[in-house]
């Protein structure tokens, strides 16, 4: 058995890394400032955030994004922009109890006749716009007909059948836009 | 990390405070395939090799003496009981030369998704069964910690740190005893369903009562789930 072991794990491996090597993956990674497209740093600088900004690369299988993530007024934001570096929306944590009541009411009353029983894990404010329409909102508190504002919620959801975390999108006055599974990664090397 | 250098200097000093503390270093390559048998139960197969390199006590001359000593075959089957939960059962064959070792497991695992870690927590507790001797009766706690080492997560082709801390206490003969555990291991994410890892796990038990006993084992798991 002691000889025949290593034996066993080299003939695996080279058949399971063969395998692999065909398989689509998407690839988070930390990217250096120097990398950034210019348009992109630009962009964050002028919203003068306060603590260290830390940049990603989030390769897809159809696309790429570049993201920053910081904290703004002591909230954790995320600004996502494309491989030129034009922004694309800004993301901000959030807490439940600071949506307003009446969309707050709504958005509940959706998700009850969705689950049994759900619980908020994290809801942030979406902002879409133009470059021009979010630095206005972020700065000076400005807002546009134009720019569009929603709620993120991630929550975990128990119905009859499973319990899942999930990623609902609302509208800003409550009204259902998307739902998605949150697929958590295979967790056997941490369970045994 | 600092709770990984506090434990790694508090294992320091009970080796040193230790007078005649033995050791013996070696080998445990391990192979673990995972398979769903349906949406919320799941089977372990693991089997687990030791062989020993190199044994003594750390203020003697070295003996270098190579030694296959057991191969653990171990089957689990798990259930999913919430988002994050499992509960497990199963049995281990060790075969050690000609003999055999019976050992049952129970545990349940508690896994936490963080911005940029994974813990989870691992009560378990298992009985073993060896001819003409005493059954050996073990309550553990494992916390293991997961780090990506490039990004927020640990995505494909990317490497990670894994911390395992383990406590075991063991009953047998109306006896106790507490093994402790350490295991810093680096690893590689080929895909989601295939892992391969690999470091230092270090064991030291016997310190309440008698001299320590060090383990050293160079542990290289696989981890392999099949669709």
């Amino acid at each position: 058995m002691n000889r025949l072991l290593p034996l066993i794990l080299c003939t695996l491996s080279f058949t399971v890394l063969s395998v692999n090597g065909q398989d689509k993956y998407e690839h988070e990674s930390r990217l250096k400032i120097e990398k950034v497209p210019e348009q992109a740093t630009n962009f964050v600088n002028a919203l003068s955030l306060e603590n260290k900004i830390k940049w990603f690369r989030e390769d897809g299988i159809d696309r790429s994004t570049i993201e920053a993530k910081s904290k703004f007024k002591r909230q954790k934001i995320s600004i996502e922009f494309d491989t030129l570096g034009n922004v694309e929306d800004i993301e901000i944590e959030t807490a439940w109890k600071d949506i307003p009541s009446p969309v707050s009411q709504k958005i509940i009353e959706h998700l009850e006749s969705n689950f049994t029983k759900f619980n908020i894990r994290k809801v942030q404010i979406q902002y879409l716009g133009t470059s021009k329409e979010l630095l206005d909102f972020f700065q000076n508190d400005l807002t546009t007909k134009d720019m569009v504002r929603n709620y993120e919620i991630v929550l975990k959801g128990v119905t009859k059948e499973s319990i899942e975390l999930y990623e609902f999108l609302f509208t800003a006055k409550g009204e259902f836009l998307r739902k998605s599974k949150i697929i958590y990664r295979n967790t056997d090397n941490l369970q045994f | 990390m600092k709770y990984f250098w506090a434990l790694v200097a508090s294992f320091c000093i009970v080796l040193l405070t230790s007078a005649q503390s033995s050791y013996e270093a070696g080998l445990l390559p391990s192979i673990n395939f995972n398979k769903g048998i349906s949406k919320d139960w799941s089977l372990n197969f693991k089997i687990e090799s030791r062989q020993l390199v190199k044994e003594g006590f750390f203020n003697d001359k070295e003996r270098f003496d190579y030694d296959y000593l057991l191969t653990d075959f171990t089957a689990i089957t798990s259930k999913k009981v919430g988002l994050n939960n499992a509960i497990s059962g199963g049995y281990t064959l060790r075969v050690v030369d000609k003999d055999l070792v019976h050992r049952f497991i129970q545990q349940f695992t508690l896994t936490k998704q963080y911005t940029s870690i994974r813990l989870a927590h691992r009560f378990s507790m298992d009985q073993t069964f060896v001819e003409e001797r005493s059954m050996q009766f073990r309550l553990r706690y494992r916390l293991t910690t997961e780090f990506p080492l490039n990004g927020q997560s640990v995505d494909p082709k990317e490497f990670y740190l894994k911390i395992n801390n383990e406590y075991l206490n063991i009953f047998q003969n109306k006896e106790y005893d507490l093994e402790l555990r350490l295991v810093p291991l680096l690893g590689y994410n080929f895909n989601d369903n295939n892992k391969l890892e690999s470091g230092l796990d270090y064991r030291l038990n016997s310190f309440i009562k008698a001299n320590s006993s060090s383990s050293f084992w160079l542990s290289i798991n696989w981890f392999i789930k099949i669709e």
